[in-house]
């Protein structure tokens, strides 16, 4: 049976059920013979009569042999008929069948089935977002599409869609309804056809910076996501339009490059009309007749996209690999098969796992850890590592080593605490559809995608979940992988330390050597302060996600206190990898954002920080200090951290320091370069704090 | 033809989501308060997948009522 064969059958039977004049007749007729199209027939019978739960097991007593629509179709209709009874496995269930489906009008339908259970039960959500789109072309039915791929990935889409084709005068004017919506996200969906470029131009290079002045005037308030233009496939100039300087294509393609080079995240349209085929891309009917594009099914894969770099503005970009390995990263089991008998080079399947292999080494190196998940000796296991002469990864590239008998759920939550990172943000491959099925049912939080059998296949599977978008690439980035070595070299040194002295964890820290930066928000530092307040979920007390431009906005503002700290050790550079952000308001000081990266924890950089704010405080000649703790799901680590610096509970979650107080002192090894002092005006602040008490700004 | 009637009531009731819809042959945008450009837009795209069939412009264009839309479908091949 083909995949379409699948769908159609499925399609028969729901149609065959509903055109029952009794169902329940029809029921006590039918059979459960395991057979595809009777089963889903006795599924739709069900619901039909009442029964829901007993059509969702109908359902999943299948396992699909497509996974795109007809698993789409199945999760639909398993979500659909198990709400009543068990909202919560109903909404994943939803969620998957999102994730599986292509066609425009199952998504559609998916869309409706979440509105519908929505007004009963609130979906799990991680985040909301308000996003605005305007566009030179009908967005209708784009903005179900996103809102329902927002839904799977966590996000509760707030959606504003201007009027069509109303572009300058809904972000000019004062009063229009993108204003008073307030977005987060600004996304700008031109396409090339609003551009009106001339056939061939005289003046291209007049003709590109217009254009792009043009649209860099729109950039203002929120995120902007910036749509680059289709370079379309019909062009009366044929190959000429990319080689003629005048050419469409070629200016394009230059309109396209300058965008890209911009400040605001650039979305790259032309390069998933060719992932999806631009002679199918565009359906020039609906273009008449609506203005609609790009055609229906292609919506599907743009606003997948799309979605792809929401999560990543959202915080909610997966963070690490886990992998297994005999199947997985080469071909034949280590075990029994040895070093020289595994397939990996040299004929065409090995070639398939070495070129994997080269994928997960180049994602390793822009700042995703990978980590071993496998069921064998730790010594079989390492051993291609260390002397397979094609083995692309080597065990330095591998943050975290478990091979082991333990199961694979247990080894992924191992994996999850060592990293220091959500298991949620963790992506799980594995050759074996029985360690797949056995990691979603223990671990559902974990992405696992369903690799297909074919080693040559795992590339595109990997890169088409779209699981590791990203805004920027930071220094921090590029240096994690080393960053994820030195914190296990830390590890092994502070077991060392421990082991052969008497000596306490306080001694040990003495001995890295700690030196820390602290410095105000800078314009050089900002994509990295922005990236780290979104995806910053343990040592974070507010957890208040911001926008690079409300992030800008406080580099000139009055009565703002910004701090970043950097940290170093003798065991390597960890980066920018922490926030305070406080304002005075009157003579309080309200620490509105702190947080700190889950790589620098346990070295008492919190002391420092914290420090410098109540110092700056103190110096401004402020009363108090108040900070709060908003407890997410994943933060309880600092419920209890302003009290252990000495500041009082005032109500629940509320803090507060009185700066008259001795404050407290940080251990002497912290080495500590504070630059957020105002050092020039220092003993004039103070001056003015002790003649004007409580009455600064 | 029943059966054809029984199909495009389904893709009607999807669009308008709406499962008691019934529709007739003379049915048209004045009947349904929900049936706007939008939704017309979608019935296509709706039918168009049930039936496995391209509308032309002009259909797209000139299709105002049920009728006009089975007449459509009804002069292609279908599956």
């Amino acid at each position: 049976m083909t995949e379409r064969e699948a769908v159609t059958t499925i399609r028969d039977s729901v149609r065959r059920a509903k055109s029952c004049a009794n169902a329940e007749v029809a029921l006590a007729a039918s059979t459960s013979n395991g057979d595809f199209g009777a089963t889903w027939l006795r599924a739709a019978l069900l619901e039909a009569c009442g029964r829901g739960a007993e059509a969702a097991a109908e359902l999943e007593s299948l396992t699909d042999a497509f996974w795109g629509e007809e698993r789409a179709l199945r999760k639909i209709a398993i979500a659909r008929n198990q709400f009543a009874t068990d909202p919560s496995t109903a909404w994943r269930n939803l969620a998957e069948a999102v994730q599986a489906a292509r066609n425009y009008s199952t998504l559609a339908a998916a869309e409706k089935l979440v509105n519908r259970m929505r007004r009963k039960h609130t979906p799990p959500f991680r985040r909301h977002l308000k996003i605005a789109m305007l566009g030179t072309v009908t967005l209708d039915l784009w903005t179900p599409i996103l809102r329902v791929m927002c839904f799977a990935a966590g996000i509760d889409a707030e959606i504003y869609a201007g009027p069509f084709q109303q572009v300058e005068q809904e972000i000019l004017d004062p009063a229009s309804g993108l204003a008073s919506f307030h977005p987060e996200i600004l996304i700008l969906a031109l396409d090339w056809r609003s551009l009106n470029l001339p056939d061939e131009a005289a003046d291209p290079d007049a003709v590109v910076r217009d254009k792009i002045a043009g649209i860099k005037n729109l950039w203002r308030g929120a995120t902007v996501i910036q749509y680059g233009f289709e370079v379309p496939e019909i062009d009366a100039y044929g190959r000429l339009s990319a080689t003629l300087p005048g050419g469409q294509a070629h200016m394009l393609r230059a309109i396209n490059n300058a965008l890209a080079k911009s400040d605001v995240l650039f979305f790259d349209v032309d390069q998933i009309a060719g992932i999806y085929g631009k002679a199918q891309w565009h359906d020039p009917v609906l273009w008449f007749a609506a203005r609609q594009y790009p055609a229906t099914d292609a919506i599907a894969l743009l606003m997948r996209h799309q979605t792809a770099l929401l999560r990543a503005v959202a915080g909610l970009t997966s963070k690490c690999i886990a992998l297994d390995l005999d199947g997985t990263l080469w071909g034949g089991i280590i075990g029994e098969d040895g070093v020289a008998g595994i397939r990996l080079g040299g004929s065409p399947e090995g070639e398939a796992y070495a070129e994997f292999q080269r994928y997960l080494l180049a994602l390793n190196r822009r700042g995703i850890p990978l980590a071993i998940c496998s069921k064998n000796n730790d010594a079989d296991a390492r051993a291609p590592f260390e002397e397979h002469p094609e083995m692309v990864l080597k065990l330095e590239d591998i943050a975290v080593f478990a091979a082991n008998w333990s199961t694979k759920d247990q080894n992924l939550r191992h994996i999850a605490r060592t990293l220091n990172i959500g298991i949620d943000s963790i992506v799980f491959l594995d050759d074996n559809p029985i360690e797949r099925a056995l990691v979603r049912e223990l671990v559902p939080e974990v992405t696992v995608p369903e690799l297909p059998s074919d080693p040559a296949l795992y590339v595109a599977t990997l890169h088409r979940g779209l699981h590791f978008e990203a805004l920027a690439l930071t220094q921090e980035d590029r240096q994690r992988a080393a960053s994820y070595r030195q914190n296990s070299e830390r590890q092994n040194s502070e077991r060392q330390t421990l082991a052969t002295t008497s000596g306490s964890v306080d001694e040990f820290l003495a001995g890295l050597n700690i030196q820390i930066e602290l410095r105000p928000f800078d314009q050089a530092n900002l994509a990295r302060i922005v990236q780290l307040i979104n995806k910053t979920n343990q040592f974070n007390l507010t957890t208040r996600r911001m926008t690079s431009a409300e992030v800008s906005a406080l580099l000139d503002r009055n009565g703002c206190y910004t701090q970043f700290m950097r940290l170093r050790d003798k065991f390597g550079d960890s980066g920018l990898t922490g926030i305070l952000i406080a304002l005075e308001e009157h003579d309080t000081f309200r620490i509105d954002n702190w947080l700190i990266s889950c790589r620098v924890l346990g070295r008492r950089v919190e002391d420092a920080m914290l420090a410098a704010a109540l110092k700056f405080a103190r110096l401004r000649g402020l009363r108090e200090v108040r900070g709060e703790y908003i407890p997410t799901p994943k933060n309880a680590q600092v419920s209890a951290i302003y009290e252990k610096f000495g500041f009082s509970r005032q109500a629940e979650n509320s803090f507060s320091f009185a700066l008259n107080q001795e404050i407290f002192t940080i251990p002497d090894w912290l080495k500590v370069d504070d630059a957020t002092q105002d050092s020039e005006n220092e003993t004039d602040e103070r001056a003015r704090a002790t003649s004007l008490p409580g009455s600064v700004r | 033809m029943r059966l054809m009637n029984e199909r495009v009531q389904r893709v009607f009731q999807e669009v308008f989501d709406d499962e008691n819809l019934v529709v007739t042959d003379a049915m048209s945008a004045k009947d349904i308060p929900d049936w706007d450009s939008l939704a017309q837009i979608k019935l296509l795209i709706g039918l168009e997948e049930e039936f496995e069939v391209k509308f032309t412009t002009h259909e797209v264009a000139s299709m105002t009522c049920v009728g006009d839309l089975k007449k459509a479908l009804a002069s292609k091949n279908l599956n």
